[in-house]
Order: C-alpha cells, then structure tokens, then sequence
C-alpha cells in the first residue's frame, strides 16, 4: 500500500516538475549542476578561481549572442546569419578604429548601429516576402560574409590597446566581459517580461494570428527580435575585436550553430513561444564550458581532447531536441 | 502574370519546370559569352572541357542536394562530407594500389551512414532538416579534426592517380563521366521511377503521399543517405585529380550545391525541380567562380552574388506561386 | 446596444451565401442563432465582426447605420466574437492573454501587473468569472480557455458578444459556469448572439431565437412561444433535387465486410460499433466535431483508437497505419483535398496515376505506356473536364477535382471506401455524377462509409445512416425511412427511444 502511496507521490512529483521546467529553466540548471560532479572528479582543477573566472569570460560573448538568437528563437523564428555579422563587425571596427576617444566611441556606435540594420534588413526581407526565416537568414549570413571577406584586405587592422583594457578586465571572478553579460541579460530579461515588446513576442511564436486578430503587426514584432540579434552579434563583433585587438573574417564562424545550441539547450522550443532567458544563460554556460573542461582533460591527462569539442556539441543539440521534443510531444 | 482559371488551364506544370531549366541553360550560354568576350583567348574546346572538369564535383554533390530540396529538406553537412572522406582516402591508402578498392568503399560507406544518420534523426527524432545536418556538420569536423589532428598524413596510390588522368572518348575527364553519368541515371530515377514520384510527393504534399500508402520515413532516409553518397563519391572523384590533401576541400560546397540546385529550378516548397536544371544550374555556378577568379575577387564575389541569386530566385517564386 | 441587419446580401465567387438577412438583436437579450452546417451562420457572424465585407444591406446600431469594415471597427462599436477556435497563446498566463494588446503601462515603460490583475479580477468578478489569473494558458482545460476569452471580450467595453459554439467542448458542470456569466451579462444590458447546435441549451439561457437556412433567414421567435420540433423543421425541410440516384436495396448483400466493435479512442468517440455489409452505402452523420472524422480516420491508421476491434470477412486486421489499411483493401478520402487530397501543384497526370504506380511498374520503374492508359481511362470514364494531363491541378475545378480523388484509387479495386465530404465544394452537376459513380461502385460489391454535413445528401444517398453525437452513434436509421427531421433531432442529442443523450 505504502509503495503505492509512494509511487503515486513520485508520479505527482515528478508532473509537477514537468509543469514548472516548462516555464522556467529549472531543468537546465539542475543538468547544468550535475553536469558539474563528475567534472569535479575528473578535473578538480577546474574549480580554480583563474579557471572559473576563463570560463565565464569565456562563456561572455556566446552569452549576448545566445541572447538575441533568443528573441529570434521565441518569435518563431532563427538567425542563422549572427556568426557573419560579428565577423563583419569585427573587420568594419579594426579597420575604422584609430587612437583617439571619438574614433573609439563613435566607432563602437557606429557598429551597434550597424548591426541593428543588418537585423532590419533581415526582418524587413521577411516581411515582404512569405519565405522560411532559415532561407532568409542562411542568405543574408552568406552575403554578410561575403561582406566581411571582400574588406578583409589588410591583416587584421588596428584596435588600440586602452580599447582592449578596457573590455578585458578582470579581478579574481569579477570580469568585464562577463559583467557586461549580466547587464545585457538583465536588460534583455526586463524587456521580455516587463514590457509590451516581451509578450508580443511570445505571442509571435506561439500563435501569430492572435496578435493579427488584435491589431498587432506581427511583422513589425519580428523585425524587432531580427533588430535585438543584430545588436547582440555587433556587441560580440566588438568584444571580440577588442580582445584580440584585430579583426578577422572567421571570428563569427562558430557562433551561429552554438548561439542555437544554447538557446535550444536552454529549452527554448524551436517552434516559438516557450523558452526563457534563463535558459539559455545556462545553455551558454554548458556548451562553452566544454571548450574548458575539454582542454583540462587534455592537459592533465595528456590526451587529445580538444578536438573532440566540435563532436560533441553537435551530439548535444541533437540530444536536447530529442529530450525537449518529449516535453511537447504531450 | 495573373494568375486567374483561364490562365492556368494553359499552364502545364512539366513546361512550368521546363522554361526553368531552360531559363538557366540560356543564362548559362549568356555567361559563357560574356566571359569570351572578356578573355576571349579562353574561347576554345579545352577550356570549356575544363569548366566541365571544374563542375563535376559540384555536380555529382549537387544531385544529392537536389533530392533533399525536392522533398522540402536541405542538406547543411555534405561539404565536410567530402572533407572527411578525402582525408581518410588519403589516409588509409598508403601509397599501395591494393588499397584503393577498400579504401573507396569505406569511403563511399562513411557518407552513406552520415547521411542514413541524418535521415534517421530528421524522420525518427523528428529534429528539423537544418538542424540535424548542421549538427552532423559539425561533428563531421570534429571528426576530421580528431583523425588528422591538423595535419592529414597519407599518399595516394599511382593507380588512382592515374583514374584522375584518364581520359573518355578522347577528352572527357573520368569525373566530368562520372557525373554526367550518375546526373542521367538520377534524372531516369526521378521521373521514371515509383521511388522517383514517391520522392517527388512527398515533397509536394507529405499527408497525400502518406495517405497514399507511400513510408514517408523510408523514403526520407533514402534521401539523405543518397546524397551522402554522393557527395562521398564526389570526394573520391576529386581526389583522383589531386595532387595534395586539402582540409579546406569541402568548405565551399554545402552552399555551392544550394545555389546550384535552387536557381537549377527547384524549390525549397517540395515537390518541384529536378537534376536537369541543376546540371545547368552547376554549370553556372562554376562559371561564375572562375569569372570571379580571373577578376582576382573569388571568396567574396562568390558568396555575394550566390546569396543575392538565390534570395532574388527564392523570393520572386515566393510571391508569384500564391 | 440594438443590432439591426438590414436585408444583409453576401456572395462568395458569385455564390449566394446569405440573402436578405433581416434580424434585429436587443440589448439585455440572449440570441440563438440557429442552423445546419453551411447555412451562413459562420458568415454572419463575420460580417458583424467586420471580419468580412457585406454585399448588400446595412447594420444599423442604436438607430444609426454604421459601416463596419474591420475587426478594429467592430471593437471601435463595442462589437466582440469568441470564436470556435483556440485563441491563445498557450505559453502565456491567463492575464498574460486577457490583455494582450491593452496592457496597462507604468511611467516607467513597464507592465503594471497589479494595475492589470485588479482591472481584470474586478471584471471578472462583475460578471461571475471564476479563474485563475495566474495559470499558463496551456494548463487549461478546454472550458476554461473559452472562459478566458469571454473574460478577454468582457475586459473590451463591450455591448454586443458573439459567442460561437462555446459549449462545443465543454461538460455540463462547465455549461453551468458559462450560463452563470451569461445571465450576469444579461443583467448587465449586453445583447449576446449565441450560435449552438445543442438545442436543449437554446431553450435554457435563451431569449429568442433566428433560424438560418441554406444562407435565408426563416424567422425569429421568442423561445417561449416555440419548441425544440418547432425549431427543428424550421432548419430542414427541403425540396428534394431530383440529383440522386434511386435506391436499390437489392444491391446489399449479407455478407458483412467490416464489422466495428466498441471502438474508442479514450477522447473524441466511444463503443462505436457497427457492420458494413457489401454493396451497402453507410452514412455518418450529426453535427460537426461530434467524433465522426476521428472515428473514420481511424479506420485508416491515421487516428489511434484505444479499445475495441475491427474485422473484415470476419478476420481481426490490424489497421494501425495507411499502409495497412490499403494492404486491405481500405482507402480514404480525405475532407482536405488542399492539404491532403491531391498535391496542387502538381500535374494532373501525377496525381491520378500516384497511389497505384506499382501495378504498372516492372522492377520499380514505370511503364509510361500503361500508365498513360489508365490515367486516360480514368480521365475518361470519369468525365474529368481539363486541358491537359500536365496541367497543375489546382487548375481544376472542385467538381473535377473530387472525381479523381476517387478515381486515382480505382485501379486498385479497392473493397471499402471511406470518404469524408464526398461533394465539398462540387457543383450540383458533378455532384450527380459523383452520386452516380458511388452507386455504380457498390454495385460491384465494394462498401462505402461516407462522414457528410451535407443532410440531402446523407438521407438520400445512405442505404443506412449513423448519427454521432458525442462520440457515441446515437441512431442508426433505414435509408428509406430516414427524413431530415429525424436525422436532426438525433443529431442534437435524443435518439428514436425518447432519451436525451447528455453523456
């Protein structure tokens, strides 16, 4: 009798777990936690404050990028042009940047700007034409790169090194790169839940035609998530620029498949309207700690790991669908 | 064009298919000119055996990227497809002719499973065709990685090299046959084939084959392994003509063989196209390539033109079909 | 407010859809709008929400006539529709949903949740709402998702609620919630249109009544002056065209060649059981969204059923997918022939010779001469007017569209059919060759289950007639016995025995 009390108890738990992950990002971080243990195990190592404090400096421009890739994702859509639009950010600012505070200031602005066109452009392709978003988007990823090679000419132009210091600080856990990160999260987080923008863009991914029977321009919803992507992909185009003080055409080239990696992970559902922020903080976390963890591995256990990064992340997101599909599948 | 009853009576879906494909030849033949009249030193047989030479690669892929986009797919992963199965080619031969014949297979084996993977993860998982494939691209690159740990070791066996120096009714490569062979026998397997029509349904309307007794999942699987296979023997083909090993070899054909097959005619919707424009449609994308190489701006002119091409072809269709 | 319709006219690609409409709507008064499927209702409503333009006629609210040519016109007037269908987003909260699109905004740019749940918990409670305004949208039950979107129209200044079908998915504890908020509306001056198909119900929670036939307005009545037969043989009742074949009976063997038993899908139908014999014609009928089309999907394996079986000959066979179900001798005609029936891009040639390429292919390729032969054969025998076999065919019209729905299966001899809306969108003259064609089909010894909203054609065609309501069969009836008005009265909810069905 009492096993039976007990399994109905472990059912209604476990639906009531369900219920919660759903809307919040519980499940992610508790994987993320338990990912953590055998790490401990294998690689002590990794717990090192200087470690610790790479990793979130590390995880820092996946993170802004993961960002915006998830406006895009809950809108009911994907950007799978970020990856070339940071590395154009990257190549316009070296080459225009030069030692004076104007040059840096209004070069910077320049590419915020710059990139919140390229997201205009996206949404405006979009809404005049009825294609899939990934053709669009994998369209303009390609012009954007072709952009990017054909100004690449010199190697690499010029960031002048204040302009690195800056971005790149960092005191024990506390880094720019990563407070920068929580700024941009917080923002984004008062922008999906505390504002008008925030619901209409659940509602874009999760029943369109509601907004339409309302009176809202679903279009208008959506070049607003293409418009926040390109602004989070030219803030990693800077970030990056700044911390390599050159620019290059191939910064970019990762970013896309692991900013949808995140997201998804996140447990942001690919058709639109469910995910959190959270989420995809913990996502990005995951997939760019393995770079770390892999790298660890290599060096205290004198094996060839790193290259097994690529493998493996394509294996997770496979994984995630699969897990997260459950969820829906109802 | 207004689309009303009338009009459409007049209107024959095979002459619809048809004015594409030749819409792209007569721009092919367009180009063609254009580049004599540019170099016109380059108006002769021999070059012209060379752009074919240069498409065959692209080409052989290009049919399995047809499939794909015929059923409403795309296929993200078969560049480093042919990546890793020319560096394991290479790697695996050893100089010795007695490997070739194993060493092929294996090859022809590994695209095969990575494209019965991605079929398997698109119809059983359920998990979108951009994402499974860019997924599988990705690991295919690790892969790569894992096995020539940046620098892809092996030699190549005089009699494979010498495949890539034979030549076929006088002075057509062994590849340029190749392709224009598997291009007519895929051609005959779609239009003349239950498997061609069942592919061709299920990209036009999924539910109505379904309903029609067609597994949607067997055909879907067969799809992609397909194209995996080809692209495998597309890696096999061009490495026969070269010299060297080269990690970026597949780099530019994922998109390459996109661009071929949607302004070849075939649409991302399903159901429409076929390799015809795609031959076509290859030809013209290499074209375009070595244009751009002569006027000293491949890497970017490439990507620009292809991604405003087939953006301009996509969109124009989008609005004219509703 | 007072809603007048003033000899309303509305025309769909020539077709009269509505004509002359003339029914005046009070305020404080609860306004059933009755009829069969396809008889305007849907349409009405629409031009009343300015979803679509009216023809001719005028709306005239309050005494002035006013011009309603969008949805933000018909809110502008006070106007709200709750459809049918799902209007939220699931993965939002209740208050989340009520007020997308009129959220209350701080000085700061931010939501006022508190502002928001007191203005929403204050309307709810004026109008006898019970909810949760915190629960996730999908977490709801069906009644109360339809309780939020009455809340969502109650948040709107609102005068006049249109409320389509809402009992539709709902048990009786939920009516009861709905019909409290509906008398509190009442009280409170809003004129409601109340569109049902659950008679009973009508003669609850209702003022009056309009009855709507064939898109003509037969009448209204006050409900206390009329009753449930009164209404019924307003909604029927037709001159039979004479587009129907004669019954045979002789036709109908013994033989039975599908037998169902308590089939249930645990959802939408339950213990259906029935034999169809051979030569027979069996038609499904009742109202829509009554379980019919789950049930006659699953007989094909696109629908799962839980309990029961199936047998055909007399044997168990296992129908869990299309495959099979052809394997057996089982095909389907779907509802949707846009995205289901035919691929419309696709030639005509494509589509007839589709389904049965195997018989004419050796080693898997196609034998173009044969295949040629039977496409022309088909196209032939069955009077398919069209330009060219290569001509996309989306071309065609509905008529000749739904011949080669059936004919594309013929080749392959199959024993039953099921067709779901055999003469949807076909005109009257195909219509008669269609009956024609399925008469001659059973006549060769094949059986059909047709699932039809058309009443004519249900009672004139059917040799034996199931009328679903709620998932269960309610009756069946003899063909030749069967009228429009005992179709009816089965179909909302009282079978032959006297008993109304509420389960």
């Amino acid at each position: 009798m009492t096993i039976f009390k007990s399994f109905n108890f472990f059912a209604f738990l476990s639906k009531k777990f369900e219920q919660i992950s759903k809307k919040s990002s519980i499940t992610i971080w508790i994987l993320l936690l338990i990912f953590l243990i055998p790490v401990a195990f294998i690689v002590p190592e990794f717990f090192r404050l200087r470690n610790l404090n790479n990793v979130l400096i590390q995880m820092a421009p996946l993170g802004m990028v993961s960002i915006g890739q998830t406006f895009v994702i809950l809108g009911g859509g994907i950007d799978m042009s970020v990856g070339s639009q940071i590395s154009l950010v990257s190549i316009v600012a070296s080459t225009l940047m030069t030692d004076s505070l104007i040059s840096m200031i209004g070069v910077t602005a320049l590419c915020l700007i710059m990139g919140a066109f390229f997201g205009y452009i996206n949404g405006l392709i979009l809404k005049v034409f009825p294609i899939p978003p990934l053709i669009a988007t994998l369209c303009t990823g390609y012009f954007f790169q072709g952009v990017a090679y054909a100004l690449h000419q010199t190697s690499g132009g010029y960031i002048p090194k204040i302009y690195k210091d800056v971005f790149t600080a960092s005191w024990g856990l506390i880094s720019v790169p990563f407070f920068l990160f929580l700024l941009l999260f917080i923002f984004a987080y008062v922008l999906l839940s505390k504002k008008k923008l925030g619901r209409y863009v659940y509602a874009l991914g999760g029943n369109a035609e509601v907004l339409d029977n309302i009176g809202v321009k679903s279009p208008e919803i959506k070049i607003k998530t293409y418009v926040i992507s390109g602004l989070t992909s030219a803030l990693v185009g800077l970030y990056l620029v700044a911390k390599l003080r050159s620019g290059s055409s191939h910064y970019g080239d990762d970013y896309t498949l692991l900013s949808i990696t995140a997201v998804i992970v996140g447990g942001t559902s690919m058709a639109g309207g469910i995910g959190t922020l959270s989420g995809t903080f913990a996502g990005a976390i995951l997939v760019s700690m393995l770079t770390n963890v892999l790298n660890n591995v290599a060096f205290r256990y004198n094996l060839q790991s790193a290259y097994y990064k690529d493998i493996i992340t394509g294996l997770i997101l496979i994984i995630a669908m699969i897990f997260y599909r459950k969820r829906t599948k109802k | 064009m207004i689309f009303n009853k009338s009009n459409l009576k007049k209107f024959n879906v095979k002459s619809f298919h048809f004015k594409g494909v030749v819409g792209i030849s007569i721009g092919f033949v367009l180009l063609q000119i254009l580049s004599y009249i540019i170099s016109p030193a380059s108006a002769n047989f021999a070059d012209f055996a060379n752009l074919l030479k240069q498409s065959a690669g692209l080409g052989l892929l290009a049919i399995g990227q047809t499939y794909v986009i015929i059923t409403g797919g795309i296929d993200l992963c078969l560049g480093s497809i042919v990546t890793l199965v020319h560096v394991v080619t290479i790697g695996l031969m050893d100089g010795k002719a007695g490997n070739i014949i194993p060493v092929c297979m294996l090859g022809l084996l590994i695209g095969a499973v990575a494209g019965f993977l991605n079929g398997l993860g698109i119809t059983k998982a359920k998990i979108a065709p951009f994402v499974m494939t860019l997924c599988t691209d990705f690991i295919l690159r690790g892969l790569i990685m894992v096995y020539t740990k940046g620098q892809p070791k092996g030699t190549l066996a005089e009699a494979f090299r010498n495949v890539g120096r034979e030549r076929v009714f006088g002075s057509i490569s062994v590849s340029v046959f190749v392709w224009l062979f598997c291009s007519c026998l895929f051609i005959f397997i779609l239009y003349k084939t239950v498997f061609g029509k069942h592919v061709r349904m299920v990209g036009a309307n999924m539910e109505c084959a379904r309903f029609s007794g067609v597994n949607n999942d067997r055909v879907l699987i067969s799809v992609y392994t397909i194209a995996g296979f080809l692209a495998a023997l597309a890696a096999i083909i061009l490495t026969t003509e070269m010299s060297a090993t080269s990690l970026n070899l597949g780099a530019d054909y994922s998109m390459d063989s996109i661009s071929a097959v949607v302004i070849g005619g075939t649409m991302f919707s399903g159901g429409i196209g076929g390799v015809e424009g795609t031959i076509a449609g290859t030809l013209v994308i290499r074209l375009i390539t070595s244009l751009l190489q002569k006027a000293n701006v491949v890497n970017w002119g490439k990507l620009i033109i292809q991604s405003v091409l087939i953006l301009g072809v996509v969109a124009s269709n989008s609005r004219r079909k509703k | 407010m007072r809603l007048e319709l003033k000899d309303i006219i509305k025309k769909f690609y020539g077709v009269t859809v509505l004509n002359q409409i003339n029914i005046e709507f009070n305020p404080g008064e609860v306004h059933a709008l009755v009829g069969e499927n396809g008889a305007g209702k849907s349409t009405l409503i629409k031009i009343i929400g300015g979803i679509y333009s009216l023809d001719n006629g005028k709306i005239i609210i309050n005494g002035k006539e006013t011009k309603i040519s969008s949805a933000s016109d018909a809110s502008k007037q006070k106007i709200s529709i709750v459809f049918q269908e799902y209007n939220l987003v699931k993965g939002m909260t209740v208050i989340d949903n009520v007020m997308l699109g009129k959220e209350i905004i701080k000085n700061n740019g931010n939501i006022d949740y508190i502002a928001e749940k007191k203005f929403v918990s204050k309307i709810a409670g004026q109008n006898n709402i019970n909810i949760d305004l915190d629960k996730y949208a999908e977490d709801l039950s069906s009644a109360e998702a339809k309780i939020v979107e009455i809340l969502r129209a109650c948040t709107n200044e609102m005068e006049l609620l249109i409320l389509d079908e809402p009992t539709a998915a709902l048990d009786d504890e939920d009516v009861e919630s709905l019909f409290n908020i509906i008398s509190k509306l009442k009280k409170r001056g809003i004129s409601v249109i109340y569109i049902t198909h659950r008679l009973e119900e009508i003669f609850r929670i209702c003022d009056k009544a309009s009855v709507l036939k064939d898109g003509n307005f037969v009448g209204t009545w006050n409900i206390k002056e009329i009753d449930r037969d009164f209404l019924i043989k307003a909604m029927v009742g037709r001159e039979m065209e004479k587009i129907f074949p004669t019954r045979n009976s002789e036709l109908i063997s013994d033989k039975v060649i599908l037998s169902v038993n308590e089939l249930g899908d645990g959802k939408n139908f339950n213990k259906i059981s029935f034999e169809l014999h051979e030569g027979e014609i069996f038609g499904i009928g009742g109202m829509a969204g009554q379980g019919q089309r789950e049930f006659l999907r699953s007989l094909f394996g696109i629908h799962k059923f839980k309990e029961g079986s199936i047998q055909m000959n007399g044997k168990d066979i296992d129908l869990s997918s299309p495959i099979k179900a052809i394997k057996n001798g089982i095909v389907f005609l779907s509802d949707d022939r846009r995205n289901e029936g035919l691929a419309q891009e696709q030639s005509v040639g494509f589509n007839i010779a589709f389904p049965t390429l195997r018989n004419r292919s050796n080693f898997g390729i196609v034998n173009k001469k044969e295949n040629e032969k039977v496409i022309n054969n088909i196209i032939s025998q069955l009077n398919v007017k069209l330009n060219s076999i290569s001509q996309p065919i989306k071309g065609l019209s509905g008529g000749n569209q739904q011949r080669i729905v059936i004919g594309k299966w013929l080749p392959m001899h199959p024993k039953i059919i099921l067709f779901h809306e055999p003469t949807l969108g076909v005109d009257v003259g195909a219509k008669m060759e269609i009956y024609e064609l399925l008469k001659l089909l059973v006549a060769k010894g094949l059986g059909i289950v047709i699932v039809t909203s058309d009443m004519l054609e249900l009672v004139n065609l059917s040799d034996r007639i199931g009328v679903f309501y709620e998932g269960k069969i309610i009756d069946i009836f003899e063909g030749k016995k069967a009228t429009e008005e005992k179709i009816m009265i089965a179909a909302t909810g009282k079978s032959q025995r006297g008993e109304y069905d509420n389960i």
